[in-house]
This record gives structure tokens, sequence and C-alpha cells, in this order.
């Protein structure tokens, strides 16, 4: 049963049929053939979505279209350039700062390379730098976003595998920060080697303390944020829509940039990108049905544990699979078939889930950057008008920092599950 | 049969924009009764179960809500790799074979509604007491006009040169 599904999933998702209709078609298949009860397809699909942690998924990429229509992002932006610009390499080291401030108050790589990736590339373009290059960093700083907290990978990771989206959330922010500092290593090293350009705007005190003052509120809003889960006061539903509240007031009252018609333009951007991620959860509930019903998490715990039941080896094997299954599947729908299945056979070797969920995530982050279904890749090919050859060329060299991030947090436990660990016992 | 399919066609797309404009005004409630629960638990001292519950529902009708009009913006995640490499007329032909797989899809899901609810419908919820048919009526009107929106694309596409071709293919 199992395998027919998988089959017809996969060849039904390789014509080009929408992930969510691919999920749900093949599943209602095996029901209506296996004889299996079809109102499980009504009732699956609907529960999964009936879930107050997936509110969360919405209301961020809320937030981060709402800052964005009201020109936070390009405050931030010049902020950054500001203070690191004139350092050599210093639009490339400012894409990777921005990246992670923009990762507190948007939760989606493409969330992060929609807002930031035009405006990046076009300034390194501007300033000398070749394409290729401009277009990798692009990428790979992007993959800060979905670990930093908030991340809807994370939530969803979370809401599938029963663990804490708190704490979860929180086990994300060190794997962020360290392949922040990767990326900034890598590139300095590009800078010396490429002889990359300095930043061509001189910053002055004066300039820098007027952007300051124009950038706090946008500054406070990661601070809001990552506060609000670290004090407990907030669940990660209620963070997100205070989020939501906190953009519409500043854009209201500090900005004044926030009309009628931004606020529709950000609502109807939030729809069209989560709607087709939920959209995807619903189907994936009656997937992962099936293969429960067949008892294939189970089957798959006795598999794996009988390879080895060191956490390590399982996690390098996990690495392996997850980095093979993230250049052909889509990373929502990868979270939602396999987390359930290789979830309990982690735990029971003693892995830590908190550091499971970041392993996981990171790995679909990397797979976001690798063909043929890098979404991250396309996307850049389609903000930059460049053939994706080239794209993909301009982001090996910096799979190195990703890679070495992801060893990381795959052979030190500590670097996932320290921060929650101490906030939240 | 021309006039009667145009106005036909002109429903279908006029009412999945109302539905995607609902969609919207989803995401508004939602938003608003997260606030709210913010507001009155840590000022108020008080528990909103049945705002928990509406926001629930709002979740879940702007994702499904939304759907049809994905469909006709062609904003479904999928991997289109394989049809990109088609030549124009191959790509035609899988195009439409998708658009009746989609047509299937929703009315298997359809039959599936029809199922539970005959035995589900008269239960509701259990904050605000929401039937079970005004709980799920969001997916069924989502998946039913996604079928709808699949049936135009389907029968626009062998309309190359007429008018109607103003839906969008991938």
């Amino acid at each position: 049963m199992s395998l027919t599904l998988l089959i017809l999933f996969l060849v039904l998702l390789i014509s080009g049929l929408p992930v969510a209709v691919s999920l749900g078609f093949a599943s209602a298949i095996v029901i209506f053939f296996y004889d299996l009860p079809i109102s499980v397809l009504a009732q699956r699909s609907v529960n999964a979505l009936n879930s107050s942690p997936l509110l969360a998924v919405p209301l961020f990429m809320f937030a981060a279209n709402l800052f964005g229509v009201t020109g936070v992002t390009n405050h931030l932006f010049d902020l950054v350039r500001l203070i690191v610009g004139r350092i050599r390499g210093g639009v490339a080291q400012v894409s990777i700062f921005v990246s992670l401030i923009f990762s507190g108050i948007s939760g989606a790589a493409l969330a992060d390379i929609g807002a930031l990736g035009g405006i990046q590339i076009k300034m390194m373009k501007e300033q000398g730098y070749d394409e290729e290059f401009a277009a990798g960093i692009t990428i790979a700083a992007a993959t800060i976003g979905p670990i930093f907290p908030p991340s809807i990978p994370i939530i969803i990771f979370a809401a599938v595998a029963n663990v804490s989206a708190v704490k979860l959330l929180l086990a994300g922010i060190i794997p962020a920060l360290l392949i922040t500092f990767l990326l900034v290593i890598q590139v300095a090293f590009m800078a010396k080697t490429k002889n990359l350009p300095r930043d061509s705007v001189v910053p002055t005190l004066s300039a820098i303390w007027r952007k300051f003052l124009i950038s706090i509120p946008a500054l406070f809003a990661p601070v809001i944020l990552v506060g609000g889960i670290l004090s407990g006061y907030f669940g990660p539903t209620e963070v997100a829509g205070v989020t939501v509240g906190y953009a519409i007031f500043i854009g209201v009252v500090f900005y004044r940039e926030l009309s009628f018609k931004r606020l529709y333009k950000a609502a109807k951007d939030t729809i069209e990108a989560t709607a087709s991620v939920l959209f995807i959860v619903g189907s994936a509930a009656l997937f992962s049905w099936i293969l429960t019903l067949d008892r294939v998490p189970v089957i798959a715990s006795e598999y794996m544990l009988s390879i080895s039941s060191n956490p390590v080896v399982l996690l390098i094997a996990l690495n392996i699979l997850l980095l093979i299954v993230g250049m052909v599947l889509e990373s929502i729908a990868a979270i939602l078939i396999i987390a359930p299945i290789i979830t309990p056979v982690m735990t029971l070797a003693g892995v830590d889930p908190l550091q499971l969920g970041i392993v996981f995530v990171l790995n679909l982050m990397v797979g976001l950057l690798t063909p043929p279904v890098g979404m991250s890749l396309y996307m850049v090919s389609i903000i930059a008008d460049m053939p994706l050859h080239k794209v993909i060329r301009g982001v090996l060299p910096f799979l190195i920092p990703l890679m070495l991030s992801l060893l990381a947090v795959t052979f030190f436990p500590v670097i996932s599950t320290w921060l929650p660990n101490q906030f939240l016992k | 049969m021309f006039k009667i399919y145009k106005k036909f066609r002109q429903v279908i797309i006029w009412v999945s924009f109302m539905m995607f404009l609902a969609s919207i005004a989803m995401l508004a409630l939602m938003t608003s009764l997260i606030l709210l629960q913010v507001y009155c638990r840590n000022f108020l001292d008080l528990g909103l179960p049945w705002a928990d519950e509406l926001a629930r529902f709002a979740g879940i009708a702007l994702i499904f809500l939304a759907v049809p009009k994905l469909l006709i913006d062609n904003k479904h995640i999928r991997m289109d790799i394989v049809l990109e490499n088609l030549s124009s007329k191959n790509r035609q032909f899988v195009e439409r074979i998708l658009n009746v797989l989609i047509i299937l899809f929703c009315t298997i899901m359809l039959f599936g509604f029809y199922k539970f609810l005959l035995k589900a419908a008269k239960f509701s919820t259990p904050s605000l007491g929401i039937p079970n048919y005004i709980f799920y009526l969001p997916a069924l009107l989502g998946i039913t006009f996604l079928a709808l929106v699949a049936l135009i694309r389907l029968i626009e596409q062998n309309k190359v040169k007429t008018e109607l071709n103003k839906v969008p293919h991938s």
C-alpha cells in the first residue's frame, strides 16, 4: 500500500501536478482502491489544519510582508550598509547581516529572497561584483531565515513531530548565528582572493545616527519576538499576532507609509504564499495517515535501529537522506512526509528532538540551494534575470560554510539544545 | 452555448475572487482574535477559548477559500522542471491531463466530504457550537471551485484562439 502510494505520488509530482494535489490524489486513490473509509479524506485534511501553532505561519508571513511594504527593509539595509559597507567585500557582508536581522521578522527563505534579493543583487552588480557571486551570497544568506526564529519550517516540524514550538524556535538561534559567522568568514576570505570592492558610500557618524534613529522601531521587532518567546509571555502564535500588530502600528504611526492599498498588497501576498503551503499540510496529513496505517514508521524504526543505535551514525544517515530528499522534494512536503516517520526512531536512539528539528530543517534549507528542486535557485534566477546554471555556479562556494554548520549541529547537540534548556526548563 | 459558457466562466472567476477576498478577511479576523486573546489573558486575566476556536476556523477558511484563485493565478507550488523541458505540443497535452487529474481529485474529495458529513454534520464544535457542516463549508467550497477552475482551464486549452483564453495557463 505504501509503495503504491509513494510511486503514485512521485509520478504525479514529477508530471507537474501541484504538490498538494499530488499528495492528496495519491492518498485518495489508495484509500479508494484499498477500501479504506473515504470519509477520512475530509476529516484528516481539515483536522490537520485545525491547529493553533499552524496559525503562526500566515501571521509571521503577514508581518514580514507588512515590514516590506512600509519600507522597513530598505531602512535596515541602508543602516547596515553604512556600518559595514566600507570593509572589503562590504556589500556582500551587508547582505549577510541584513538577512540575519530580517530573519528575525520573517520565517521563510523565499520570503527573505523576495524582500531583499533584488536590492542586494542590484547593489552588488552596480559596485562591480560578478553576478554569480552576488546571486550565490544572496541565496546562502537567505538560509539563515528559516533557522532563526520565527521560522515556518520549524513551526511545521514542531507541529508534526510533537515538539514544543517555542523550544524549537529558540533552538535555532545559535545555529543561525553560527551560519552567519561562517558566511562572514567565507565572504572575508573571498573578498581577499577575488579582490572584492569596498562600498562606494562613505559613512559619517551623523548619517549612521540618523539611519539608526529611523530604524529603531524596525530593530525592535526581533527583540519583541525573541523576548516574547524567551519570557514565556506569549506562545509562537501569539508572538506572530503581536508582531503583525506591531508592524501595523509602526507602519501607520511611525513610518506613516501603510496605506490601505499597501495593507491589501501585504495581505494578498500573505494569502498567496501561505495558502499554497498550508494546502500541502492538509493533503500530507492523508499521506502520512496511510503510511502510519501501513506501519511504515515502525518498520523504518526497526530497520534504522538494526543498522546502528548510535545517535551520531543515525544523524549522519539522516543528513545524507535529507540532502537527497531536499534535492527533489519541496521542503514543507519533505517535513510532513518524513518527520513523522523519522522522529520516533531518532528519539528512541537518544537524539534530542530539538537537535533533530534543527538538523532536519537545516538539511532541507541546504536542499533549497540544490537542483533540480532548489526553489531559492529558481527565485534568484527570476529576480536577477540570470540563467540557472550561473546561479548554481555562484552558490557552490557557499555550500562550504553551510555544510560546516550542518556538521557542527550534527556532532554537537549543545549548539541547538543549550539555549532552550537554559530558558525553558 | 458559447454565451452560456462565457457566463459560467465569468461567475466562476468572480466567485473565486470573492472567496479570495473572504480569505483576506479571515486573515484580518484571525489576527484580531489572536491580539484580543493576548490582551484579555495578560491584562484582564481572562481566557477566551471561543476566540481560539474561531481563529482556528478562520485559519482553515483562509486556506481553502484561496485555493481556487491560486489555481487561476498558477500560484500552487509544483515541480515543473519536466514540464518546462517538453515541447509546446506535449506540454499542452500533459497540462490537459493535469487539469483532468485535479478535477478527479476534487471529485473524490467531495465524495469524502459527503460521506463524512452524512455522519458528522449534526455534531458541533466544543466552544462556539458551530455545526460541522458550517465548519467544513469553506473546505467544501474551496474544493468545489478548485474543480470548476480546473474545468475552465481544461476547456480553454482546447480553444487557443478565443477570447476565453484569458485564464492563465502554466
